[in-house]
């Protein structure tokens, strides 16, 4: 792979704008310069992107670069001599890759006996701005699956797209929707699969078993999975799992004597909790609000339904009534 | 008097310097400071100065306190709002307006804005912008409104209009599109409150509610939360915990009256019939 | 002509094809049998999976530079570590013993966690370490243990279940995979137990333990351990020493999760809570004492600070 490039031969000799040839693609090639250098600066003829990939090592004075689909190098140095020592600090400015970024928002799902809500703010910020009010992060996959994505939206929308592609995909082989244990284990492999360069996002699967049960799937960025009755994920995690815990789980609560908590809490409680979780985290986390979007899956015959007429600004997506049921309630956070 | 055998020079002490620097490189960073990631401006209208604020102080992403004063007591006639590390800001202006009394009790007139910058700026150019305040400086003296700006690091400007913090960006553009020279009174404060409404909505380290500050010649106004467009909003549920909901290892009650005697004073037994 | 014409046009069969075998060769991470299901290992389909790999001079540095909470605690993608897990070999079986905590930083990302992986009725795995990693190779480990199986009419032994388990991981070895897994299971020689960790380390031994907390297990393991353990002193040994581990290890703890492997197959013997276990003990379970694995009732009346009840009502 290393190649003596001919600019070892002319040593000294370098010029501004020389250029060299790298013979092929996805090739390195690597320099090493007899004349010492204070600082280099390469400029390549195609993407910008591709100029982030060399290395120039000042001890050494060896120059390391990846020629991945670029065929010529032009580079420019500056000449040691017409430096003063001192200048020896100034190293080259070595760039690193990061595609990744960093987009704020919270998401949460919880499980239920024969239902799943799953809830994400609509908030998408980057460092102190706010990108836009409105991007959902809570996305309906089939009539019993509801995926929310949380960490960085590019990556979150491209996995979001290639997981709906996949279940079209089944759908078109299998004539029938995926069931959820599966769509959960295909995110896993999806997310592994780019075990070596991740997505950056979390992701929450809430829907129906195919046993008519809530469940709720939570992930790692790199596919470890776990069927929960409840999980939140994103900035707001730390402040909202806790009052999760308590309020789903009964961590720290002793019931009173004589009588248990309940395993399954009836759908009203859970949304309430859903709303307050979100008014609470925007009221302390300033990644958190402008709206609130909530997604319940019901499941087939479930009578969690009497529940929901009289909530303000429900919809339907489901077309009919005889199968599972999706709904989602959107709802206005804070905007500070 | 008692000579302190330990040499301890006046101002910032810097001895934990190299081993704080030493304890970030190998992963364990400072504790954040609170810092009011924050809209101050202030801006000229006919008769003075009209200051306003944001109230939302944070640490890191979460809010610290959702209601916080940011403009500071000078003197009577001169206020400064405070952007960047919450405790610098405060201390900064509490100690230049100790000076300020100082200076016009030895002088026995009204101090002015520009010694109150002066003061300001020379003291942070000291440190070199370790004292991370930036500050919005207004008020009318003896020779009219003034309205400063001053950066960590002690550079000044005067301006007509100016804001500061993280959410500057935003309450500037308000400014640039709607200030005028010689406005009314009610027009800057209305105009105020729109680049702090700005700065509010548009960025994500202000929030809450404004505060804002009318000083002209003869008379300061401090209005504190003139508008609260961001009240907190009703909960669904109410969370209270039935008694006995913590659970706990060992019960002991103890009596708190170990011994009750009772005397009677004066001669017979009180007449109870 | 026709051919001529067939050859430039764009909308007849052949340019169709021609088109599609172009996109086909463009996408080569997506596959014919990502159509189907796959049992959800679509990117199987070759074989052996595929990978994304960043175009970057160094991938491995670059994960390390995005994930590794140890060089930089700000690092956006956390990935969990922290555990306690346990097995040994014992003349009863098999003994496994897993906490049930995830830590991503100093904060508890999960205390449900499935640490022992359930790769068929007779083979288990522990999970310590990356938890993707051993969660997706353990389950690509049982997809190969049931070839095996149809391939040789037989179930593949624990030793060459862990071996391949080994040599899958050491091809990955230096790109950054973290695992520390217990391959546990009966076969032809009897209870077997193998170490197989992602630098490529595979042990056959009688008692392991692997995580952060190993050390505080190891410490009630060593001294309970025996050959001759009964059934119910082998489970009580491996929830005591987990019990252990979760009470003095920070990154450890939350719930005790145990199996017992026999000639029949594993079987999950229960799950415990740590927090309960130290003041009222596992509860009503075969090998127990009854009583608080906490020290309060070893020093109960016997201190000054814990007064007996006669002398406090005095």
């Amino acid at each position: 792979m290393s190649d003596r490039g001919k600019s070892s031969e002319k040593g000294g000799e370098l010029v501004f704008g020389e250029t060299i040839r790298v013979p092929t693609v996805r090739r390195a090639i690597h320099l090493s310069i007899t004349r010492p250098l204070s600082f280099l600066i390469l400029r390549f003829p195609l993407r910008p992107i591709y100029a982030q990939q060399y290395s120039f090592d000042p001890l050494s004075q060896s120059l390391f670069i990846i020629a991945s689909r670029l065929s010529s190098v032009n580079l420019a140095f500056a000449r040691s001599n017409s430096m003063p020592d001192m200048v020896s600090i100034a190293q080259p400015q070595q760039r690193q890759f990061n595609p990744y970024s960093e987009n704020g928002g919270t998401i949460l799902a919880i499980a239920g006996a024969d239902f799943s809500v799953i809830a994400g703010d609509t908030r998408q910020s980057e460092g102190y701005s706010i990108q836009t009010r409105y991007a959902p992060k809570v996305f309906r996959l089939t009539d019993k699956a509801v995926l929310a994505v949380n960490g960085f939206a590019a990556d979150g929308n491209m996995f979001v797209k290639k997981v709906r592609q996949r279940l079209e995909w089944y759908r078109h082989a299998h004539a029938k929707d995926m069931p959820l244990r599966a769509i959960a284990r295909l995110i896993q492999t999806m997310l592994y699969a780019r075990r070596f360069f991740p997505y950056y996002v979390y992701n929450i699967l809430g829907g129906i078993e195919d046993d008519g049960t809530g469940a709720v799937y939570s992930f790692d960025p790199v596919g470890s999975y776990e069927r929960e009755a409840c999980r939140a994920a994103g900035a707001a995690q730390s402040l909202v799992q806790p009052f999760l815990d308590n309020q789903i789980y009964f961590k720290n609560q002793t019931p009173a004597p004589g009588t248990s908590h309940p395993v399954h809490l009836p759908l009203s409680t859970v949304l309430s909790l859903v709303i307050d979780s979100f008014t609470s985290a925007t009221e302390r986390h300033i990644e958190v609000g402008d709206g609130l979007e909530m997604y319940v899956v019901l499941a087939k015959g479930s009578a969690s339904v009497q529940g929901l007429g009289n909530i303000r600004g429900i919809q339907e997506l489901t077309a009919t009534d005889d199968g599972e049921r999706v709904f989602v309630i959107r709802r206005e956070l804070k905007k500070d | 008097m008692t000579v302190s055998s330990v040499f301890s020079p006046p101002g910032f002490n810097f001895s934990n310097e190299v081993r704080n620097n030493f304890m970030t490189e190998k992963g364990l960073p400072l504790p954040k400071a609170t810092s009011t990631g924050t809209t101050i401006v202030g801006c000229l209208f006919k008769d003075g100065i009209v200051l306003g604020a944001d109230t939302r102080a944070t640490e890191g992403p979460i809010i610290a306190d959702k209601n916080c004063e940011k403009i500071h007591y000078i003197t009577e006639s001169i206020r400064c709002c405070g952007a960047g590390t919450a405790a610098d800001t405060e201390f900064t202006t509490a100690l230049i307006s100790s000076n300020m009394e100082l200076h016009g009790l030895s002088t026995g007139r009204k101090p002015r804005v520009v010694t109150a910058m002066t003061m300001l700026k020379q003291m942070l150019f000291r440190y070199q912008g370790h004292v991370g305040a930036a500050l919005v400086l207004g008020g009318v003296d003896s020779t009219g409104p003034h309205l400063f700006t001053i950066h960590p690091h002690g550079s000044t400007d005067k301006l007509p209009y100016v804001t500061m913090g993280s959410g500057s960006l935003a309450a500037m553009a308000v400014f640039e599109s709607g200030w005028q020279p010689n406005m009314e009174r009610e027009d800057a404060l209305k105009l105020v409150k729109a680049a702090i409404s700005a700065g509010i909505f548009n960025d994500l380290g202000s929030g809450s509610n404004i505060d804002a500050c009318i000083i002209t010649e003869h008379h300061t106004e401090m209005l504190r939360n003139v508008e609260m467009p961001n009240e907190r909003v009703q909960k669904e549920r109410r969370y209270g915990f039935r008694r006995g909901t913590t659970a706990w290892k060992t019960e002991n009650v103890r009596n708190l009256i170990v011994k009750e005697e009772m005397t009677f004073v004066g001669g017979d037994a009180m007449d109870t019939t | 002509m026709n051919s001529f014409a067939e050859r430039f046009s764009t909308t007849s069969a052949t340019s169709q094809l021609r088109k599609a075998q172009a996109l086909a060769a463009e996408e080569d991470d997506i596959s014919d049998a990502m159509w189907g299901s796959e049992a959800g290992f679509g990117s199987l389909a070759k074989g052996v999976p595929t990978f994304s790999i960043p175009a970057v001079a160094d991938p491995t540095a670059f994960l390390r530079l995005h994930t590794d909470d140890h060089a930089d605690p700000n690092c956006r993608i956390k990935i969990q570590h922290g555990t306690t897990t346990l097995a040994f070999r014992f003349q009863g079986g098999v003994i496994v013993a897993v906490d049930s905590r995830a830590t991503a930083g100093s904060y508890v990302a999960s205390g449900t966690v499935k640490k022992v992986i359930e790769i068929n009725p007779y083979l288990l795995g522990t999970m310590a370490g990356g938890a993707a990693d051993c969660q997706y190779w353990e389950t690509y480990l049982g997809i190969h243990c049931r070839l095996h199986e149809l391939r040789n009419r037989e179930r593949i032994s624990v030793s060459a279940a862990s071996k391949y388990l080994s040599n899958l991981v050491y091809g990955y070895k230096g790109m950054g995979l973290s695992m520390g897994t217990m391959i546990c299971g009966w076969d032809k020689t009897g209870p077997a137990v193998f170490y197989v960790d992602s630098d490529g380390t595979r042990l056959k031994g009688d008692l392991f333990s692997v995580g952060s907390g190993s050390t505080f297990a190891y410490g009630v393991l060593d001294q309970g351990y025996r050959w001759d353990l009964t059934d119910e002193e082998a489970q009580e040994l491996g929830r005591r020493s987990i019990y252990a581990a979760g009470h003095r290890d920070a990154f450890s703890g939350n719930s005790c999760n145990l199996y017992h492997v026999k000639e029949d197959g594993w079987k999950f013997i229960g799950n415990y809570d740590i927090a309960k276990m130290h003041y009222d003990g596992p509860g009503d379970v075969p090998g127990a004492p009854g009583g608080g694995y906490g020290y309060d009732i070893r020093v109960e009346g016997l201190t000054s600070a814990n007064p007996p009840p006669v002398t406090a009502a005095a």
